[in-house]
């Protein structure tokens, strides 16, 4: 431990940053871009509804286009930690797990912000409210996905969860959806943010898992 | 060959094999209604699945598009003694015939359930097999073709993004897919089998097209055929119809009973339902008068003039949603009422609001089903409307049935008297 404290110290004497390091390893910006430009299109077409199947058989059914886009800027934060030097990083030490945290935070403020700043001039203060409270969840499932896929693939599990809750997510009973549809129902529904908050709780948990506090965990060697 | 089967056996997609095979199979087997039975119905509920699985077909390709550039191979893959479009062939394909798999079991799943009755018509099943088929290898494609140019981090969520945007958006005006197959309705096979071909030759452009070449310098000649490949896919897919009315077959499956009711001949399963009501129909007094003979939906034209022009139009008397005894009755008991008061002014009935007609059908409705809970669901009921459901709904459940048959009689009596002359 005192090694460790010594090598940071090196680090910090010679204005070393590990946030910015870590960032410029990564292109944020593309995730940031994406973001503004999904902003663009929820403002644009969000709110067209197109019929989709649903395992009610309800013929109604309909997702709006909002829905669909929120769920890929949930998902933009966590792929944005992609990085070349997975295998690398994955020895780093706290002062890279506290970059990495605070990349994190940053881009998914940003992202969020600038994707309902973009987009909420275009939708009614309910919808923003449901993708306020959606995008948690999102981010939450990506990070799950993330953490044990790899970051790149941090959209399998929201890909996944999209499918079934656009299919099994519909009661049928016009246009109402199950308690368990974070992403679509009510934006006062406080069963659908707590379960949305509950994914990003489980996402971070996760994201937080590394390799070195498993091992510690099962008692298993790093 | 061999080279296909090192990367099918090698490809990372392999692992997530399971689960992809089971999101189509819970899709078709938590589907409504029963499409066992029915090849149309069962092509229809596979062919659904393929809405969903081509979004994660899509960002899967995309993905594994990238992987030569996620692993720095791309200046070995460009040196090889191979050719590197060829080495990406054996990818792509590789790809291609891994995420088709889930597809083609649930297909196959599918078969296997209604091919235990093996009714008429699996040349439908094949059909929207087919156009499942196209959906996929088209979402395989442009996942693919994404993965190449963007960036690898993002590639795979732009792929899905997009491709379920156009799926569930636009895709929807060019029938790329159905919700269900009704035997009135057919794929048009010929037009699917002209999709696939270009679909097909969209995936092979892709190989061809120069890698990244947007990095350096732009090699515009070698875009030449991959563009036109997506082009011509697309408008393949715009300029064909997939999903046609059918014509009205030679020799329909009628059921000779109290009324003779005919069937299409992929509907046989339906013959039970059909039956089982025609025996209540039987059991009905004399003063009910039954049609003769009835028809399913699409097994009757009409032609209509619309804006000066003449077309013919689908028609028929009863239809049998998802096998449903509450289908038929509703449409049966319309069809009861309209025999019986058939001399009667209806529109004097609508201009006075008389719900008595309505009442009684409801009932008979009722009695055909032998119960008072629907299992469809209405909406914007009028009052009026809801008020003759109870009625009906009070006699049916309240009253005995020789009080029920006075009654019926006594409401029958008014209507004739008020506006049958």
């Amino acid at each position: 431990m005192d090694s460790l404290v010594i090598a940071r110290g090196g680090i910090e004497d010679h204005s070393f940053r590990p946030s910015r390091t870590f960032a410029l390893a990564r292109r944020a910006w593309v995730a940031f871009a994406l973001a503004v430009l999904l902003g663009v299109l929820t403002a644009w077409a969000g709110r067209y509804e197109a019929p989709v199947p649903t395992a009610s058989g309800d013929g109604d059914a309909t997702l709006p286009m909002w829905r669909l886009l929120t769920m890929g800027v949930g998902t933009l934060p966590a792929l944005g930690l992609h990085s070349a030097l997975r295998g690398l990083e994955e020895v780093g030490t706290d002062v890279h797990r506290r970059a990495e945290r605070r990349y994190l935070l940053c881009l998914s403020l940003a992202c969020a912000g600038a994707y309902l700043a973009v987009a909420a001039s275009a939708l009614d203060l309910p919808v923003a409210g449901i993708i306020l409270r959606s995008l948690p969840g999102w981010l939450g499932l990506a990070l799950v996905s993330g953490r044990f896929l790899g970051w790149r693939l941090a959209w399998v599990l929201p890909a996944g969860a999209l499918c079934v809750l656009v299919y099994w997510g519909s009661t049928g009973d016009g246009g109402h959806h199950e308690w368990w549809e974070f992403s679509a129902r009510p934006h006062d529904d406080v069963p659908s943010l707590l379960l949305s908050l509950c994914l990003l709780l489980g996402g971070v948990t996760a994201a937080s898992a590394t390799s070195w506090r498993a091992a510690r965990l099962t008692g298993g060697r790093a | 060959m061999t080279a296909l089967r090192l990367h099918l056996r090698t490809s990372p997609l392999r692992w997530i094999l399971l689960p992809l095979v089971a999101l189509p199979l819970a899709i078709l087997l938590s589907q409504p209604g029963s499409w066992v039975g029915s090849w149309p119905e069962t092509g229809a509920a596979v062919q659904l699945s393929a809405f969903f699985l081509s979004v994660v077909a899509a960002g899967a390709a995309a993905w594994m598009s990238g992987s030569s550039s996620r692993h720095g191979l791309d200046e070995q893959t460009a040196a090889a003694a191979v050719p590197a479009a060829r080495a990406e062939a054996y990818r792509l394909g590789a790809t291609t015939v891994l995420l088709l798999v889930p597809y083609l079991i649930a297909a196959a799943v599918g078969f296997a359930f209604t091919a235990r009755t093996f009714p008429a018509g699996i040349q439908l099943w094949f059909g929207y097999v087919l156009m499942g088929t196209v959906v996929m290898l088209l979402a395989v494609a442009w996942g693919w073709a994404l993965g190449r140019y963007f960036d690898p981090a993002y590639s795979a969520l732009i792929a899905l993004l997009s491709w379920f945007a156009f799926r569930a958006f636009p895709g929807e005006t060019v029938d790329l897919g159905v919700v269900n197959g009704p035997a009135w309705r057919q794929p048009d096979t010929e037009a699917l089998l002209v999709r696939f071909v270009f679909a097909a030759v969209f995936l092979a452009a892709i190989v061809w097209a120069p890698r990244r070449p947007m990095r350096r310098r732009p090699n515009w000649k070698g875009l030449v055929f991959p563009v036109t490949g997506a082009a011509a896919a697309v408008i393949a897919t715009m300029t064909t119809t997939g999903v046609s009315d059918r014509h009205i077959p030679e020799n329909p499956l009628c059921v000779a009973g109290e009324v003779e009711m005919c069937l299409w001949p992929e509907d046989s399963r339906h013959v039970p339902v059909v039956e089982a009501l025609d025996g209540r129909l039987s059991t009905l007094p004399a003063f009910w008068r039954l049609p003769e003979r009835l028809h399913e939906y699409g097994l009757k034209r009409q032609r209509v003039s619309r804006g000066g022009e003449v077309f013919s139009q689908l028609e028929g008397d009863f239809r049998i949603p998802a096998g449903s005894k509450w289908g038929l009755a509703l449409d049966l008991s319309n069809a009861v009422i309209a025999q019986t008061l058939k001399s009667c002014d209806w529109d004097s009935i609508r201009k006075a609001e008389d719900f008595g007609p309505e009442t009684l059908r409801k009932w008979l409705e009722f009695y055909l089903a032998e119960s008072s809970t629907p299992e469809y669901r209405t909406s914007d009921v009028s009052q009026g409307m809801q008020e003759a459901w109870s009625v009906a709904s009070a006699a049916f459940t309240e009253m005995s049935p020789r009080r029920q048959l006075e009654w019926t009689r006594q409401q029958l009596d008014r209507v004739k008297a008020t506006y049958c002359g």
